[in-house]
């Protein structure tokens, strides 16, 4: 199919135009891509610019504001030229085929105002949505109107609306949809001869923190009140267009919180876009994820066309940035190309996109010209690995994603398809080593299973030998006082006395005893202030090592991201902050527990955490997430343990009874988000400050 | 968003008001007799003989002080204002009053708003000039004497040997009151091309660009660049601008069978070029400088806030440069393009810098340019470090070289990066330090011999100019350049997507000259003791203004110096993209621009540069394994006659696809190897035997196929095609090549 093509444009292309080759490289704009954690990162571009055409090259005069593309069956691309009130037709090679240049209804030539949307069906029939005048054209390739469809009419549709219809597309049963502006209720649909059938696709409201709010303050409001809050209406499509299925592919104005901003619906009216790989940065956000804030205004991805190919790639056209976002049909993002710039390759104002062939073409109404992207080598390589991977050939995807490591090594899907093909092969090591790269939690998972279970069957005869040793050591652990007082029995004949306990012994006990060592404690006045520290630092220390050593597949914490400062802050700050607080309250309320006693008391309500951070977080690198249970759970012992812990030591060193100690215990946390909250204030309240004055001082630097 | 479109537009308006200017053009139905002595012939009777040599005439016109420069081989006249601007059918009010000038001065009042005059409405149209006759030539004093202007710019003409010198005298200037000048376009109609004009303007955007006369683009953006990019110490808040800056200060046109190559011999890191095609204001192609005399910052004022505003800050200093000064080539017949262009140029690098043959010319050449390594956060049991990761070790290097020996790749040279100092975006090199992490000085030493015992020429890279890091004494308090502010001037990493600053990434600074010549001083010395040669990262490439408390160190001045530094360096040099002033101190250069910055009125690119360096200095392009394009990149490097480079690790680069490094995505030596040295074959066979011949020639026959040709006749046919094409007989195969060995020279 391919071949025959590359023949049939070499033909064309001797014959005509020559659009093959690299006349100008992908210089206006660089390639990128998004990495797992949502930041944009560079990559060889998907497509290169290929040919910039204006009216010239097209075998016409200028164009003047083109508006929108429509490409046939027949590869046939109709051009709309709203400013010249013409349509041109192009052929394969983007030579002028025919041009209409009049549209004449009864004898009376019609000039388009503001024509946006144009759309042609099998059999050639031409529908123009002249926004402009309210009208939707039909037309036959000669220019002769047949029928003009004017402002829908219906019980459903307030009389004042005002219909500006930018978009038209009719699909098999010559149903026609239109775009307008202004209408939140969705694509307006008509029956083929021209009457207001409904709607489709109706958007939902975005559900946004100030929606949520507003729904909460309306049930206290008063009808005039209600009747001036500003009203929440479903956001607007920019574009659409139906494919050879009969799915209608949709774009959105730019959302808030920027998701869901391309959608494929089906006959139904329900959106079945959607990422599969739910870890993924982008899940449902389209376009750009990093955004910037301009004069108070979030600049942000904005959609105005999507095109669906033969391979059921998305491509969508970004008007904000002039960019082109290509997605595969799981949503994952493969390519982003474009720029705004007076550059080939780049745009000024980009408003409609075609894909014909293997060639991308884009329109800009202000620079009045097309521009034609051809896939790169490395585009190629990247198409071939994902329409293996996505038929779920595994296997025969290794070779293609490994020729796209080879390179781009920052093109991470290269390497959960990698990792999925080795983990089929067998190789989990160097899958799992692939799903971490790729920061695929659930491939690491898997293979991490077949991993553990192909090792523990190889090792079957160690595993046993450990288990047996570990089982006697404990054994004469547990058992070390009596075994030793025997021997001492059997050689000296004496049964030695116990010896008192050390100091260490008591915070240990207390682990174990926690309901009477806390009162013995107490009543010899023994508290180690150098045990109590010593817990500390192991407890800061322990907590880095869990933060960034427990297994990949429960840890989402990143190195760079890391902060041992605050990490300092949620461990030992707290701490401090219970003490203090706890302290405050107490001499308040009798409680009979000094300074040093609540730290020391609190420090050894750590143990528990303490001694078991080092085995949870190496347990936790050998289990897969079906298994996160169990880390829950022990993690969950744990935490009943140390506050069992600190309430009898709390309780025992204060002398209070059962319910104070609750009472205390509950004021104390009170305190402690009381403490936070000043302390945020007090934050934000200098930073506030810092900002005024840095401003005034810039200005003044500035000025002077 | 609104807001933002308004802004743009409001900006768009103030643009072409600004750019709408003055201009010339040749004419070409007049032709002059070869011999004129006397002005009968010329189209404006007040044009009069002023001074002549063997090969130039000058003329001049005490009423409009426009003047006219005749080649007396070809009889061509050049004019520095078309002969015919009063029957312009576009150019109404001012624009037609800028046909007949020779200055548009840009300058601001008291209270900092910015206005434009030409010389002729603020100078000429008052009585302000004053003429003296100096040694062949003339100097004209344009005395503004409105109120509202008041200042005094003398330029002069001088004819030499083979060129005009056409000069503003930035030393001499006087402003009276309370205005400044900002920056002044000079001569900016000279030799302009009209409508009924066949020809082109010749840009020095990247590796060179031609905008054709009326190529109906004028009503897109005009090309308009500063001279070395731009100066870095102005802010950006947007790196919207993806594309090639200009390195040689040169521009041109040809109309008809004659052509005009103006070289900006002083001052030409103030200079910016602009162009302008027919049909924008006036009927006319033109190409002109304009001269910063004082810098002008735009800063963002808390951009992100909806009360943000832009400042606009003028240097209190201005430019001490003593001229500005445009040489004048004119091009006969058998010159009239740009090949022709590019020989002028290099013979004038030849007389003004002593620009000489650094290549043997023997073999054709390969450079590898290997990455050592570079510091990364890692977690080393719990404790997140930043710790050194390795990338290409020193023994890596010697096994990496003799496989690329054994592979047949004939002549490498090795260029390599972050090989010392703690790697890439390190602390300042004040001497030599080898990293202990690669294999220390043992390994390195023995890196060095083995290299020298195999004649491999061979570059270990510094940095004088970026400061990353402060430490070694040098911090960023004392010695980073300052903004026009006073405050440092930080350089940012851009975000890709938003093309706004990168906030996960540590700003840097720049260094101040004193700091830059000790430093280059000291390293030497220390890399002396080792017989090291240099690959300059920065020096040569980067220039900036040095804004001193009351006056400042013009961009002019610190070219100057860099020029005079890098000369006073005895060891090799190789540069990157290199500036014209940097070229003749370069043993060898790489990554030379592959292209032009494609901009929407500009034609097509040309390998100008290439055609000034080819059998003078070997030089490569960018590196071909980061570009995606494969075979076409290849065929790139073909038909800009350049050497082949390649970047390498020895490791592979995914553990640092999540750090600030990651534009090393392709680079591993062993994914590579082959693929290089089956490409060096290639190349070698057809541009081996060409490295001592000079480029000549450069065309496309159709979009798909250019053709390069070499002095000795050879001609190189490239199809970027998917099917074979036939020219003259010969076959090109498809993304292939075909060689028409020398026969007689063909243009």
């Amino acid at each position: 199919m391919k071949k025959k093509f590359i023949i049939a444009c070499a033909v064309l292309c001797l014959a005509v135009v020559c659009l093959t080759g690299d006349v100008f490289a992908a210089i206006g704009y660089k390639g990128y891509n998004y990495n797992f954690r949502g930041e944009s990162v560079e990559t060889p571009e998907g497509y290169h610019t290929e040919a910039v055409l204006y009216g010239e090259e097209l075998g016409t005069t200028a164009l003047k504001s083109p508006q929108d593309l429509f490409l046939t069956k027949q590869n046939e691309l109709y051009l709309l030229d709203n400013g010249n009130s013409r349509v041109l037709v192009l052929d394969e090679g983007l030579r002028i085929k025919k041009e209409i240049n009049r549209f004449v209804y009864n004898d009376q030539t019609l000039e388009f105002k503001e024509a946006a949307g144009i759309f042609v069906t099998d059999d050639g029939v031409i529908y123009i949505a002249d926004k402009g005048n309210a009208r939707i054209l039909i037309a036959d390739g000669n220019g002769k109107v047949t029928r003009i469809i004017g402002k829908p009419r219906s019980e459903l549709i307030p009389n004042d609306f005002n219909y500006l219809p930018t978009k038209v597309a009719v699909d098999r049963r010559g149903m026609i949809y239109v775009l307008s502006e202004n209408c939140y209720q969705g694509l307006i649909t008509f029956t083929p001869d021209g009457k207001f059938n409904g709607y489709f696709g109706t958007n939902r409201v975005e559900v946004t923190a100030s929606l949520i709010l507003q729904r909460a303050w309306r049930r206290f409001m008063t009808q005039e009140q209600l009747d001036a809050v500003v009203q929440y209406t479903p956001i607007e499509y920019s574009n659409f267009s139906i494919d050879k299925d009969g799915f209608v592919y949709a774009c959105v104005k730019s959302t808030k919180n920027s998701t869901d901003e391309l959608k494929k619906i089906n006959a139904s009216g329900v959106n079945v876009l959607g990422n599969t790989n739910t870890e993924a940065a982008q899940g449902n956000d389209y376009g750009d994820l990093e955004y910037n804030v301009y004069r108070g205004v979030k600049v942000d991805t904005t959609f105005v066309d999507i095109c669906a190919d033969d391979n059921g790639y998305i491509n969508a056209l970004d008007f904000e940035r002039g960019r082109i976002f290509q997605y595969d049909r799981d949503s994952n993002l493969l390519f982003v190309f474009g720029n705004k710039s007076s550059q080939k390759g780049t745009f000024t104002t980009p408003v409609a996109l075609e894909v014909m062939n293997d060639q991308l073409i884009v329109l800009d109404s202000t620079k009045a010209s097309l521009t034609v992207f051809r896939e790169t080598d490395f585009g190629n390589k990247v198409h071939t690995a994902v329409n293996l991977y996505n038929d779920g050939k595994f296997v025969e995807s290794l070779e293609p994603w490994e020729q796209v490591l080879k390179m781009c090594t920052n093109y991470e899907q290269a390497y959960r398809g990698i990792g999925k093909a080795q983990l089929m092969l067998g190789q989990q090591k160097e899958a799992m080593e692939n799903f971490r790269l790729a920061d695929y939690r659930k491939g690491y998972s898997d293979a991490l299973k077949e991993y553990r279970g192909q090792w523990m069957t190889t090792n079957f005869g160690l595993i046993v030998l450990i288990l047996a040793v570990a089982v006697v050591a404990l054994i004469l652990l547990a058992t070390r006082k009596q075994i030793a007082s025997a021997w001492i029995y059997h050689k000296t004949g004496v049964r030695p006395t116990p010896a008192p306990p050390k100091q260490m012994a008591y915070p240990w006990r207390a682990v174990f005893h926690p309901f009477d060592s806390f009162a013995e404690m107490k009543y010899r006045r023994d508290f180690s202030l150098k045990w109590a520290h010593i817990i500390l630092v192991a407890f800061y220390l322990l907590s880095v090592f869990e933060k960034l050593e427990t297994g990949f597949v429960f840890n989402h914490v990143d190195v760079r991201d890391f902060n041992l400062f605050s990490q300092f802050g949620f461990t030992l700050g707290l701490f401090l902050l219970f003490v203090v607080t706890n302290w405050s309250l107490c001499t308040l309320t009798n409680g009979e527990g000094r300074f040093t006693e609540i730290w020391c008391v609190t420090a050894y309500a750590l143990i528990p955490k303490v001694v078991t951070i080092i085995p949870l977080t190496l347990l936790s690198k050998v289990l897969i997430i079906e298994e996160q249970e169990f880390l829950s759970i022990a993690g969950a012992l744990v935490t009943i343990w140390c506050g069992i812990m600190l309430f009898m030591g709390i309780k025992d060193i204060h002398n209070f009874s059962f319910g104070k100690t609750v009472g205390i215990l509950v004021l104390t946390v009170i305190g402690i988000l009381a403490v936070i909250f000043l302390g945020v204030l007090l934050f934000s309240m200098f930073q506030q400050l810092y900002i005024f004055i840095s401003t005034i001082v810039n200005e003044l630097i500035f000025r002077m | 968003m609104q807001k933002k479109k308004k802004a743009v537009s409001l900006l768009l308006a103030a643009v072409l008001a600004l750019s709408a200017c003055p201009f010339g053009y040749a004419e070409p139905d007049q032709k002059p007799e070869v011999n004129a002595q006397s002005s009968a012939n010329l189209p404006n009777g007040n044009l009069a003989l002023y001074t002549e040599n063997e090969k130039l005439a000058l003329y001049y016109n005490d009423k409009t002080t426009e003047i006219a420069v005749q080649d007396k081989k070809s009889g061509e006249m050049w004019y520095s204002n078309p002969q015919n601007r009063n029957t312009d059918p576009y150019a109404k009010g001012i624009n037609s009053m800028m046909l007949n000038s020779q200055l548009n001065v840009k300058y601001i009042n008291a209270s900092k708003q910015t206005s434009v005059v030409n010389n002729y409405v603020g100078s000429i149209n008052r009585d302000g000039v004053t003429t003296e006759k100096i040694t062949d030539g003339i100097k004209i004093i344009y005395n503004f004497p409105r109120k509202s202007e008041m200042f005094t710019i003398p330029i002069q003409y001088v004819l030499k040997d083979d060129h005009l010198e056409a000069s503003v005298l930035f030393g001499e200037i006087k402003e009276e009151g309370a205005n400044q000048i900002i920056e002044i376009a000079f001569l900016p109609c000279f030799g302009a091309g009209g409508e009924q004009d066949q020809g082109y303007i010749f840009v020095p955007d990247g590796s060179g660009a031609i905008i054709n006369y009326n190529n109906g683009k004028q009503f897109l953006p005009q090309y308009a660049e500063e001279v070395y990019g731009r100066d870095p110490i102005l802010s950006k808040t947007f790196d919207n601008f993806l594309g090639q800056d200009i390195r040689l200060p040169v521009y041109g046109l040809k109309t008809g069978d004659s052509a005009c190559l103006g070289v900006i011999d002083q001052g030409a890191a103030l200079a910016m070029i602009n162009t302008q095609i027919s049909g924008n204001t006036d009927s006319y192609n033109r190409v002109w400088p304009a001269f910063t005399y004082r810098i002008r910052d735009a800063a963002m004022l808390a951009e992100k806030d909806s009360s943000a505003k832009e400042v606009t800050l003028f240097s209190e200093g201005h430019a001490d440069t003593e001229r500005c000064q445009i040489n004048f080539y004119f091009l006969g017949k058998d010159q009239a393009n740009y090949s022709g262009m590019a020989v002028v140029y290099r013979s004038y690098l030849e007389k003004k810098y002593g620009f000489a043959r650094q290549s043997d010319g023997k073999s054709y050449p390969f450079f590898a340019t290997f990455f050592g390594g570079a510091k990364k956060k890692e977690s080393v049991f719990g404790i997140p470090l930043s710790l050194y990761h390795e990338m290409t070790s020193y023994d890596a290097v010697a096994a990496s070289v003799g496989k690329l020996l054994e592979l047949g790749v004939e002549s490498p040279v090795v260029a390599y990066k972050g090989w010392a100092n703690g790697g890439l975006k390190s602390k300042v090199f004040d001497k030599v330090r080898f990293e202990g992490n690669l294999g220390g000085k043992k390994d390195f030493l023995a890196l060095q011999s083995y290299l020298k015992e195999e004649n491999i020429p061979f570059y270990p890279s510094a940095d004088f100019i970026n400061l990353y890091q402060n430490g070694r004494w040098t911090f960023s308090f004392f010695d980073a350049v300052k903004t026009v502010s006073r405050a440092p001037a930080l350089q940012y990493s851009y975000l890709l997507s938003t093309q706004t600053k990168n906030p996960n990434l540590e700003p840097w600074y720049l260094l101040k000259l004193e700091k830059t010549t000790a430093l280059v001083e000291s390293y030497i010395k220390s890399a002396e003791k080792y017989d090291l040669n240099l690959l300059s990262d920065s020096l040569g490439r980067i220039v900036y203004t040095q804004v001193n408390k009351h006056d400042m160190t013009d961009r002019e001045d610190v070219a100057k110096l860099h020029q005079q530094l890098l000369a006073s360096v005895e060891c090799d040099l190789l540069l990157e993209n290199p500036n014209a002033y940097a070229l003749s101190a370069a043993k060898q250069i790489i990554n030379l621009p592959s292209s032009d910055s494609g901009y929407d009125t500009v034609d097509y690119a040309v390998p100008f540069y290439q055609m000034v360096l080819h059998g003078y200095v070997d030089y490569a392009l960018e590196p071909s394994n980061t570009e995606g394009r494969g075979r076409d990149y290849f065929l790139k490097v073909l038909e800009y006659g350049a050497g082949l480079q390649y970047w390498f690790t020895e490791k592979g680069t995914d553990q640092l696809k999540d750090t600030e490094f990651n534009y090393l995505y392709a680079t591993r030596f062993d994914d590579y190897a082959e693929t290089a040295a089956a490409e060096y074959q290639e190349l070698a066979s057809v541009l081996g035997p060409l490295q001592d011949k000079e480029m000549t020639g450069h065309r496309w026959i159709k979009d798909t196929l250019a053709e390069t040709s070499y002095s000795d006749g050879t001609r190189i046919l490239v199809n970027y095609d998917e099917v074979a094409l036939t020219v003259d007989g010969n076959t090109v195969p498809a993304k292939g090549w075909y060689v028409v060995k020398g026969a007689a020279e063909n243009e």
